[in-house]
């Protein structure tokens, strides 16, 4: 496991060994290719955005003014590029007619089977609007701090706690009425 | 649980407005429920790394947007028929103009002309519906060891359209035959620099502010 710092290998790569550029991939891929997965529903769209994500950040490399702050400008990138599939997947799926007993039935077949919780979840993640399941991720998934959150989106802290709010009454709304407490 | 878990589990509860302590236990209960299940990891598939390298060796990084110690550059744009005598002359306009100091667009160019006739100026060929231009860039940097053009034309590869020295110190030419359109265009000086045109009347900025210049090739917009 390579242990330089983040701006050390982004010297190494803007130096000219492109190579290099696998291992600030790998160090963020787990985290990142969680948060498309859940803000996309979708391991192809996942991969889409993630490949062009790390793709947009490698052109961009020299445009990292601060280096040691890699992670969080990387994580930019992924969530615009996380946002903009989601928008278009969205205006995408609109094409198709609309299964309204979709989510029951997920949320009553395998109840009791963690895999199928987390589909339901997702699924009742994707119910909502993309800029809520984003902020509702951030937080509660990636565990940001709002300021952190703020970075990442250009969204002001107060818009995003008001998103995070209706997300999860949202979600409560959707998943109530298994999750009993 | 953070503290702004708690206040956004607060907020969650509010909807019955004095749900109090039992509402915000409820809520963080619920979030615990269903944001485990989401924090489980996920996998790329397994040829994501080696199709993300492939795809990166091949990509043209951009330019820092902060301009560093950036070599002035200057392209000239002549046709076929009198393009090496006119560049030439271009060249040495340039060359002799620009000793120690910047180089400016070329003086027999009005400032307020469309861009076809500020700097890169432009020899253009009778117009024809399939014509081809020679475009020739100059771009002068004494101390560069290689100079690469990269635009839209060549998919921004550095690899495709090297400059070679002109015979006078610091001067760097390539010639390439284009038809008419509008390109985006910059040079990359000992494989990281990145500059525009800084002649150049239009330049364009993409999603990373990165600048690039742009020239239009035949018909009534050249430049």
């Amino acid at each position: 496991m390579d242990s330089r710092p983040d701006s050390v290998i982004i010297a190494e790569v803007l130096a000219g060994n492109v190579e290099a550029y696998a291992l600030l991939f790998r160090r963020y891929r787990d985290d990142y290719t969680r948060f498309a997965v859940r803000m996309l529903g979708s391991y192809a769209d996942a991969d889409d955005a993630l490949q062009s994500a790390f793709l947009r950040a490698y052109r961009a490399l020299a445009q990292c003014h601060d280096p040691d702050k890699f992670g969080a400008w990387l994580r930019q990138i992924v969530v615009n590029e996380c946002r903009t599939a989601a928008v278009r997947r969205g205006r995408r799926d609109r094409r198709f007619a609309v299964d309204e007993g979709a989510l029951e039935r997920v949320l009553t077949d395998h109840p009791a089977d963690g895999a199928a919780m987390r589909e339901e979840i997702q699924h009742a993640l994707d119910q909502l609007e993309v800029e809520h399941r984003e902020a509702f991720l951030l937080k509660h998934v990636e565990g940001l701090s709002y300021e952190e959150m703020s970075a990442a989106t250009g969204v002001g802290v107060s818009a995003l706690k008001m998103r995070v709010k209706r997300a999860c009454d949202r979600l409560r709304e959707l998943l109530d009425g298994v999750h009993h407490d | 649980m953070t503290d702004h878990d708690r206040e956004a589990g607060r907020g969650s509860s509010g909807r019955s407005g004095g749900e109090g302590k039992g509402g915000a236990a409820s809520e963080e209960r619920f979030l615990a429920r269903i944001t485990e299940p989401l924090r489980a990891p996920e996998r790329l598939d397994a040829t994501f790394e080696s199709r993300l390298m492939t795809a990166v060796r091949t990509a043209m990084p951009l330019p820092p947007t902060r301009r560093g110690w950036w070599r002035q550059a200057y392209m000239v744009r002549v046709t076929p028929l009198d393009g090496l005598a006119v560049a030439a002359g271009i060249a040495a306009l340039v060359v002799l103009g620009s000793v120690l100091t910047r180089i400016e667009a070329p003086p027999a160019t009005p400032p307020d002309l469309p861009v076809q006739h500020r700097a890169p100026a432009v020899a253009a060929v009778q117009p024809a519906r399939d014509t081809v231009y020679v475009v020739r860039f100059v771009f002068v940097a004494p101390d560069a060891k290689r100079v690469a053009l990269v635009g839209d034309f060549n998919n921004w590869d550095r690899t495709t359209t090297r400059l070679t020295p002109a015979g006078t110190t610091g001067v760097w030419t390539a010639t390439v035959p284009l038809s008419a359109g509008r390109y985006q265009y910059a040079f990359i000086v000992d494989g990281t620099r990145w500059t525009a045109d800084p002649t150049a009347s239009i330049t364009v900025k993409d999603d990373f502010g990165a600048t690039t210049s742009l020239v239009t090739v035949g018909g009534s917009g050249a430049g």
